[in-house]
């Protein structure tokens, strides 16, 4: 396993238009397996868009990126969904859960295009689960649920492929200081057992809680 | 720096992301079966189009059936027999005929002359008024149930009248009219090229004879007696009006029919087939192209006949209710996808391809076509029960529609939703993931 799993090397993210947008200006950085990091930055500065590189939900305009040792740069959008669905893990703002599926159902979602059948998904949803202490409302529907548990069930989805990457997007910002902590002390558990968490806030506290704090001014990346 | 080859592995195992189809149809089962507002609003179309399409063939058919069943009943048992040119009706062909196993009636009736001068005796044996030309038919009386007379006031002439060579009369209501006659109370007389007869009653219907309506109609005995053969002495005068030919043959000649006789016969149901051919050989054994001999078309032409129309019907009814369920179906799985764009976007982040998301519109789209196709036609069956119920029909369904119904509201979906899934897969996770 290489100690670097994510390397940055000058990617730039160029948004097109009449007006076109420099998000992101020759950003370096190299992450360990089991860093901690926060990045952040005022609205506007890049650091989502920086997310959603690391994330392969975005493509750069140039530069190098290496996800756990692989050229994360030059290939297909298939392969960047199989990046996605084995190695890493997200966590949103929003939750993202589906209003229609219980907290188990929710968690299970990941695993169906892992081509894992009905019987392991429970298993390891109910796992995942329980890792983040919500075993007892696994059955509940996300409206019954309150918002430091949504975000719960989220993070436990986000676990349940037992990704090597976690990135989180302004975990804590839809939620109370009390559930906050709690998130973030889970993070924090999480990283322990050596999981690579990397959080994207604008909020200091909750960046002080990393190990390593990165910024982002106007499109580039300070540590 | 050189691309480094790409293979996400664990081990040996390559790594890939791929849905299981077991699991991709659980999934879109929880999808609509989780949703039921959503599911009833897209199966709305399939339950209308596919109802509309096993009820319009259920009732159809049914009414088919009905009008099968009311045409064999009624059109289905009328011979027509007339002549051609080789021979002519014998009088005594009515009596022949009625030997046929499966004949109810037959009767012979003719236009006796066209354009006969008719007077209206107004006194006992005052002066002739009110005269006016009318054509004179000659009618067996069971011609006249064949005609489907109707009498207005008075009576039919018998076989008694026939017998007698009466010199009675019926009058059809128009030529009644014309002659002021209104009712047969007194006996009116009328002259016809100055004989008088009695009239005994006035008729009305003859939808057999329509042009009888604005005539006379007497017996054909007395016809023949009075008149003569209208072939001039042939056949026709075989038994009754044998003594009369040689008398009246001059008349024969000077007033020749204006129409030939036709033989109606009326038959049990089904038995016209086998009685129109035995007719010709009961009238004219010698012969049996002699006369010309119409039968109904059988129940099985007529059948195919009415159903060829009303699958015509169904497939054009078919078309443009399937249609419109398709439209429904994909504008309101289009509307879905719109709607869940997020899902798409989340899914797409969690390690879906392009072809899971489409693979589960269309799954959805397909399972909804299915279910709307099963309540529509579930509906249609109550609807054709309903509509034979009311008209105390026979309700006549097709068992094959019924089972391909779903199939058909699953194809519909299925199509339907191409282009919403194809709208799916153009869903960037990236911007998705903002709403």
């Amino acid at each position: 396993m290489p100690d670097q799993l994510v390397v940055l090397e000058n990617i730039s993210r160029i948004y097109e238009g009449p007006n076109p947008v420099n998000a992101l200006v020759n950003v370096s950085a190299s992450i360990q397996q089991g860093d901690f990091v926060s990045i952040q930055g005022v609205s506007g500065s890049g650091k989502s868009t920086l997310l959603n590189v690391l994330g392969l939900l975005d493509r750069p305009t140039a530069g190098k990126y290496i996800l756990n040792g692989l050229d994360a740069m030059h290939i297909s959008e298939r392969e960047r969904t199989d990046l996605r669905c084995y190695y890493i893990g997200f966590v949103f703002q929003s939750f993202h859960l589906l209003a229609t599926r219980s907290a188990v159902e929710n968690v299970e979602l990941p695993l169906y295009y892992r081509g894992i059948n009905r019987k392991k998904r429970k298993e390891s949803a109910s796992k995942a689960i329980e890792k983040v202490n919500l075993l007892h409302r696994s059955a509940s529907f996300p409206a019954t649920l309150s918002g430091g548990e949504r975000q719960r069930v989220a993070i436990a989805r986000a676990l349940v492929g037992s990704p090597k990457l976690l990135l989180c997007d302004e975990p804590t910002g839809s939620l109370d200081k009390n559930s906050s902590d709690n998130i973030l002390e889970l993070l924090e558990e999480l990283n322990e057992t050596g999981l690579t968490v990397i959080i994207v806030t604008h909020d200091s506290a909750v960046a002080n809680r990393s190990k390593r704090h990165l910024y982002v001014v106007e499109g580039q990346l300070h540590e | 720096m050189n691309r480094i080859k790409y293979k996400v592995s664990k081990g040996t195992e390559q790594r890939k992301s791929h849905l299981r189809i077991k699991d991709a149809i659980y999934d879109a089962f929880l999808g609509f079966a989780r949703n039921p507002t959503r599911t009833f609003l897209a199966a709305l179309g399939t339950i209308i189009g596919v109802g509309t399409l096993v009820s319009v063939s259920g009732i159809a058919t049914t009414a088919k059936q009905q009008v099968t069943s009311q045409f064999n009943s009624i059109l289905a048992t009328e011979i027509t027999v007339s002549d051609n040119s080789v021979g002519h009706i014998p009088f005594s062909a009515q009596e022949r005929v009625m030997h046929i196993k499966g004949v109810a009636h037959a009767g012979i009736s003719w236009q006796l002359m066209a354009d006969v001068n008719v007077a209206r005796d107004l006194s006992v044996s005052g002066p002739q008024q009110f005269s006016t030309t009318l054509p004179i038919y000659a009618s067996t009386p069971d011609g006249l149930t064949q005609m489907q007379a109707d009498i207005i006031t008075g009576r039919l002439f018998d076989k008694g009248n026939e017998r007698r060579f009466d010199r009675v009369a019926l009058i059809g209501s128009i030529a009644a009219r014309q002659l002021g006659i209104t009712s047969v109370a007194n006996r009116p007389a009328i002259f016809i090229n100055g004989t008088p007869f009695t009239i005994i009653g006035i008729v009305t219907g003859l939808f057999g004879q329509p042009s009888a309506l604005s005539s006379i109609i007497i017996p054909a005995s007395t016809g023949l007696d009075l008149i003569g053969s209208p072939y001039a002495g042939s056949y026709l005068g075989h038994k009754i009006n044998e003594k009369f030919i040689t008398e009246k043959s001059n008349a024969v000649l000077q007033n020749s029919s204006a129409q030939e006789p036709t033989m109606y016969v009326t038959t049990a149901k089904g038995a016209a087939g086998v009685v129109g051919k035995e007719i010709a050989y009961a009238i004219y054994p010698q012969n049996v192209n002699a006369l010309s001999v119409i039968t109904p078309p059988g129940p099985d032409l007529l059948s195919n006949a009415i159903e060829g129309t009303t699958a015509t019907l169904l497939i054009l009814l078919g078309i443009v209710a399937l249609v419109t369920g398709g439209v429904v179906i994909a504008n309101t799985s289009l509307l879905s996808v719109l709607g869940r764009t997020s899902e798409i976007g989340l899914r797409r982040a969690l390690g879906a391809r392009r072809k899971h998301i489409a693979v589960l519109t269309l799954l959805e789209a397909g399972c909804i076509g299915a279910i709307g196709g099963m309540i529509g036609a579930s509906l249609g069956v109550l609807a054709t029960v309903g509509v034979a119920a009311t008209h105390t029909w026979t309700p006549v369904l097709s068992y094959q529609i019924i089972v391909m119904a779903p199939f058909v509201g699953a194809i519909v979906g299925i199509l339907a939703g191409i282009y919403p899934s194809i709208r799916a897969t153009r869903i960037e996770p990236v911007s998705a993931l903002q709403h």
